[in-house]
């Protein structure tokens, strides 16, 4: 051949092996991360991974498969209907906390003055899975237009400018990453610059300072000094500008400019309020909003107006000086001495080798400042000077209106055989204008001497239920009275002595002591405890009560012990006994020389820590723990061992599709499940418990499952209406509405429905929410959120309902209750004790059981109990990232020892989001076996790493984990067929899944990139011999003749 | 030395930058990795490849019969440390933009990451570069009539 030929074959040979080699090495890598979220990627590219097919061989007729239906026409028309109800949550949720000199109602056509950035850029949803598109939210000048009023336009033009939003902008809080927290805002010289212009504050009217906080998903907020708000560290405070602008107002209202100083909060998170009273700033009326959602405004502007009579109370305690809340002293997540992840792990920005301990116990929030304010009065429990009003600004459900009610005629009756108690009260209206009101009951359990020794704590009072009024008319009106009945559980009077001997030799249960018990109907926690202190305390005792209680509205019932009746659940009837020892760090076996002290009413000034002091700086008072060798081996993931269990039936003859199964008639251990479990191959199995990525993955015949959408967020539904539209059974695509492209109205924060303490109307808004996911095909709400303010600096206080279990119990039953009435079902999140946000992945919570069983596990006991039983009827979880103690939630085994077999759940527990190992150290500690085995069935994410189904590997030889994969995926397959995902199923229908046209994309490019790397570097070693062959030649002639 | 300069082309200087950049990275990302905050993202087989990569174009260049192998080496372990590190960090583009692809987005990057993954392309375009030119001034014959990374 030519040398020259061979010269240029040689170097194109090279440039293609070159090429074709990066090619082979990019294809390689892009496939695996590639196919490692497939699950993601296929509704990202609107493509889809099965079909249908009718088969018609069945006789059924069009419509009839229709099992969830909605009464309106379009989303235009669900939107308008959402929007009227996230008006009627904020008007009914909004609290006014303040209102001298009657500066609200302000008259019509009154003139309004916005102050601050957020007037114009309101803070509508938090950040993360709750993140919401804002378009076609109602601004707050357009809200308080639409009551009447007018708007100062030159201040409101300013701040709303794109320029001022851009220069003076709250910063983003609380993402993921690069942790802020700037609150930002204009300065005074800038708002008013007196030589250029009167647009600040000129036009007098009132004037309304909106103060705004936000924050996000993965951190929590910052409160001590040194923290990164640009200001002082603490987040919850006013900032500096802040405090110079509302000087700068009283100054300009003292001139006689404006007749009044309004505070608006837009802010989920509760504010320090020690501004309130502050005389510097003169404020008039303090109006607290939350989150109100995209029609919000126009509820605002109604309040403003008197339209609408203010009826919310605030779902947490109003701390006056944040460092006074005992929580922070263990809020930080702490590093233990020295790390207890297995060497070799990295952990990453998780919380593996980090820790918090809930030491506050069961006194979070108003237990705490209610039961130490009786201790005060009492002089009991070495309270010491407590001082209340420099402790509390607002106490948890407090609330103002514009008109005054009076209680009477309360009575409790008790209903020995369904061990309930009935409380009636009588509210009156008697004032002028017309008014809803709320009643809280509350009830306070004796602290005996067995408590005292056996650290079983009670709170002076806890809220157990709570009624509103119907807007009764001004006094004298024919309904300006109505009485409110409110029944509550003889369980509710128990409470759990985590060291209490049962019969059967289980240690821990739910019991009730002898006493004397204390029903009292009031307006606020602090009202509670005063009318109670009214009743038990002596003459000498009442003059340290900071107000005078209402004996009237006190019942007190001497009650037996009784050990037996709440030791087993009301719901199954199931034993109650100890299942977290393990997370109480002074029963853990491995503890060491560790050890816990908890708050105790016994001893306060022995028990209660702060975070910081006056100042903000932090007191490190944290509970230190030495990590132990015990540790190190418990936070292990847990090893699976082969067993000889013989495996399940899979892959019998087929007798029935997934939508034969949906009728209310074959319960969820009828015969017909076992047979159709039967149906599933283990690949089925293996594929359904894979992949939960926003979804349940589509099963071919004879299962004939079809793909669900379960997505975010906590709030209600945020993906557009066409979300995954190839794979979307919902309205708005079915019927091809012009308005599908949008995304759904963005509902209020839950602290604002909850504040609204009315489950009927919450119940409306939740079939609204429900309306709203059967339009956007969502089968499935990551939501609501139900953890707890545990204090007000977690991260995603927006998500959640309240510090209070019981009202986020029961606002939250009622709205899941709505919800599901459209098929959508509901995963209650994130179960459980994911409070905080910083490092939450493998984050070790340590807390006792009575806390948790009695504060922070309720409100899930209360929405997944079933409706029978009084409760929510949720179907499903998500469960947290964090440890209780050293045990993954979704590994401890809770949820079924407690969600199940004590709560009653009947659906599937997803974890909360995974990461393929390979992808993200930060969620090492998630297996898919040992979560299955703990009854955590699906991961938000796949089980799929590198390519390789991490689940298949258990095909033989374990039989324990096989009947767990079984049962998970029998609950699964039972939510769907319960739920909306139905739509549209008959039995002549079949699922026949396909390969994505992306994966088939992939799979070409893939094999045609092999081919050509194969080919090039044949070329390339044939291009080699050929341009060396004298050489080569040569050389094997050399070696010929040196044998020779 | 002066021989061992003198006979190298100018495709040993650009492969020779590559080992400097890819020393660079080697410093950013390890750095990135323990005090830079990133360890949930940090990939140590990628710093691994990245080490043998360096040392592989060093010590191979010492050797004249292994000395015009020295750019393809280096190339190979640079690229498949470059491909690990993308496998290990992806998720974090993910993260990163969960709010979208926005300059705030880019701003809040860790600049550790940042500055590493841009040394680390800067290092695997020059030595991909490099590889494919000549290394050594005077073609000579080796074995498997390599020449100076001039294929005959």
């Amino acid at each position: 051949m030519n040398q020259t030929v061979i010269k240029i074959l040689t170097v194109v040979s090279r440039v293609l092996f070159h090429v074709t080699a990066v090619l082979f090495g990019i294809v390689l890598v892009g496939g695996m991360i590639l196919m490692d979220n497939s699950e993601s990627i296929t509704p990202f590219l609107n493509d889809r991974s099965y079909i249908i097919v009718d088969m018609g061989d069945d006789d059924f007729e069009e419509g009839d498969d229709q099992y969830f239906t909605s009464d309106k026409s379009s989303v235009a028309e669900v939107k308008e209907y959402t929007g009227e109800l996230i008006k009627e949550i904020a008007a009914g949720g909004v609290a006014l906390l303040k209102n001298d000199n009657n500066v609200l109602p302000m008259a019509e056509g009154e003139t309004i003055s916005f102050f601050s950035v957020s007037s114009a850029d309101v803070v509508y949803a938090g950040g993360g899975s709750s993140g919401a598109n804002t378009s076609g939210v109602v601004s707050l000048r357009d809200g308080v237009k639409a009551a009447g009023f007018n708007v100062n336009e030159e201040l409101w033009s300013w701040y709303s400018s794109a320029s001022t939003i851009e220069k003076y902008g709250r910063g983003e809080a609380g993402n993921n990453f690069g942790l802020s927290f700037p609150v930002n805002d204009a300065n005074w010289s800038e708002i008013v610059p007196s030589a250029k212009s009167d647009r600040n504050a000129t036009k007098g009217g009132v004037a309304v300072f909106v103060l705004a906080r936000n924050g996000g998903e993965g951190a929590d907020l910052a409160y001590a000094a040194g923290g990164q708000d640009y200001s002082n560290g603490n987040y919850l405070e006013l900032s500096a500008k802040e405090k110079d602008v509302l000087t700068n107002l009283n100054a300009l209202k003292s001139q006689g400019v404006f007749s009044g100083i309004v505070v608006l909060i837009n802010s989920a998170y509760a504010l320090q309020c020690d501004f309130v009273e502050n005389a510097a700033y003169g404020i008039d009326s303090v109006l607290w909003a939350g989150n109100w959602g995209t029609t919000g405004s126009y509820a605002i502007g109604d309040v403003f107006a008197g339209k609408v009579n203010p009826s919310g109370r605030i779902t947490d305690t109003f701390w006056k000086y944040s460092y006074q809340n005992p929580v922070l002293a263990n809020f930080d997540v702490i590093d233990y001495d020295q790390p207890i992840a297995p060497a070799g792990v990295s952990v990453g920005t998780g919380g593996t080798n980090k820790y918090v301990v809930y030491q506050e116990g069961i006194y979070n929030g108003y237990r705490y400042t209610e039961t130490r304010y009786e201790d005060y009065v009492l002089n009991e429990g070495n309270a010491g000077n407590f001082n209340y009003s420099e402790t509390v600004s607002y106490p948890f459900g407090a609330g103002m209106s514009y008109t005054t009610f009076a209680y009477s005629d309360f009575n409790v009756d008790y209903n020995a055989r369904l061990d309930e108690y009935t409380a009636t009260v009588t509210v009156t209206n008697t004032g002028d204008v017309a008014g809803k009101e709320v009643v809280q009951l509350y009830l306070q359990k004796p602290y005996t001497d067995y408590d005292e020794q056996h650290g079983v704590e009670k709170a002076a009072v806890e809220l157990v239920g709570f009624a509103k009024t119907d807007t009764l008319d001004a006094k004298g009106g024919a309904n300006a009275s109505q009485t409110l009945e409110i029944v509550i559980d003889g369980e509710q009077f128990a409470s759990y002595d985590s060291t209490y001997e049962n019969a059967d030799g289980t240690t821990g249960t739910y019991t009730r002591e002898e006493g004397t018990y204390y029903l009292t109907a009031a307006k606020d926690a602090h009202d509670a405890v005063n009318n109670i202190l009214q009743v038990k305390a002596t003459g000498e005792q009442k003059a340290r009560m900071d107000q005078a209680g209402n004996a009237d509205m006190v019942k007190a019932y001497e009650l037996a012990a009784d050990y037996k009746t709440y030791a087993v659940s009301s719901v199954t009837g199931n034993a109650i006994y100890n299942k977290f020892s393990n997370a109480d760090l002074n029963l853990y076996g491995g503890k060491g020389g560790n050890s816990v002290e908890y708050v105790s009413r016994s001893d306060w000034n022995g028990t209660v820590v702060y975070g910081t002091n006056a100042n903000g700086e932090k007191l490190n008072n944290y509970v230190k723990i030495t990590a132990t060798q015990q540790m190190k081996n418990d936070v292990a993931i847990p090893t699976i061992k082969p067993d000889n269990i013989a495996y399940p039936l899979y892959d019998e003859a087929p007798m029935y599709s997934l939508v034969d199964l949906r009728l209310d008639e074959i319960p969820y251990d009828d015969e017909m499940w076992e047979i159709f479990l039967d149906q599933l191959s283990w690949e089925d199995t293996v594929s359904l418990l894979s992949a939960g990525q926003r979804k349940t993955v589509a099963l071919s015949d004879p299962v004939n499952k079809p793909e669900t959408i379960d997505h975010n967020g906590a709030n209600g539904p945020i993906q557009k209406y066409n979300y995954n539209e190839k794979n979307n059974n919902g309205l708005a695509v079915k019927n091809n509405d012009p308005d599908k492209n949008t995304t759904p109205n963005i509902y209020p924060c839950n602290g604002l429905v909850a504040a609204t303490f009315d489950t009927e109307l919450v119940n409306r808004f939740g079939k609204a929410m429900g309306e709203d996911c059967l339009w956007a095909g969502y089968n499935g709400l990551y939501g609501t959120g139900i953890n707890l303010h545990r204090s007000s600096y977690g991260g995603r206080a927006f998500e959640y309902y309240s510090e209070d279990p019981v009202l986020t119990g029961e606002i939250a039953a009622a709205e899941v209750r709505g919800i599901q009435s459209y098929g959508v079902y509901c995963y209650m999140k994130h179960c459980v004790l994911n409070e905080l946000e910083n490092n939450r992945e493998g984050l070790c919570v340590w807390v006792n059981e009575q806390t948790l069983r009695e504060i922070y596990l309720r409100a899930f006991e209360i929405v997944l109990k079933p409706v029978e039983n009084g409760g929510g009827g949720a179907y499903n979880v998500m469960t947290g990232f964090n440890r209780l103690g050293l045990e993954w939630n979704g590994e401890q085994g809770f949820c079924n020892t407690v969600l199940r077999d004590e709560f009653g759940m009947r659906g599937f527990a997803v974890t909360d989001w995974f990461d393929p190992e390979n992808a993200s150290p930060r969620t090492w500690y998630m297996k898919s076996y040992a979560a299955i085995l703990g009854g955590n069935d699906l991961p938000d994410g796949q089980y799929i790493d590198g390519g390789t189904n991490d689940l298949d590997q258990f095909r033989t030889g374990y039989g324990e984990l096989a009947w767990a994969m079984r049962e998970s995926a029998h609950r699964i397959l039972y939510t769907v067929a319960h739920s909306n995902a139905m739509n549209g199923y008959h039995s002549g229908m079949r699922v026949v899944t396909i390969t994505p046209n992306w994966v088939k994309t992939l799979n070409a490019v893939t094999v045609g990139v092999d081919v050509a790397f194969g080919v090039s570097a044949a070329f390339f070693v044939v291009m080699l011999v050929v341009g060396n062959f004298d050489t080569i030649r040569s050389g094997f002639s050399s070696f010929g003749s040196k044998n020779n | 030395m002066k021989d061992f300069f003198g006979s190298k082309a100018v495709g040993f200087y650009v492969s020779a930058a590559s080992v400097v950049l890819s020393l660079a990275t080697l410093l950013v990302y390890a750095l990135y990795g323990t005090v830079g905050g990133g360890a949930q993202y940090f990939s140590p087989t990628a710093l691994v490849l990245l080490i043998v990569s360096i040392l592989a174009f060093c010590g191979m260049c010492i050797f004249r019969v292994t000395a015009p192998w020295a750019s393809f080496v280096q190339a190979v372990f640079l690229f498949a440390s470059f491909l690990v590190c993308l496998y290990s960090c992806y998720m974090y583009f993910s993260e990163v933009f969960y709010g979208g692809i926005t300059e705030r987005a880019f701003e809040l990057m860790n600049k550790y990451f940042l500055f590493s993954l841009i040394l680390y392309l800067l290092s695997v375009i020059t030595s991909q570069v490099g590889a494919q030119m000549r290394q050594i001034k005077k073609p000579e014959t080796t074995i498997l009539g390599y020449a100076g990374n001039e294929w005959k």
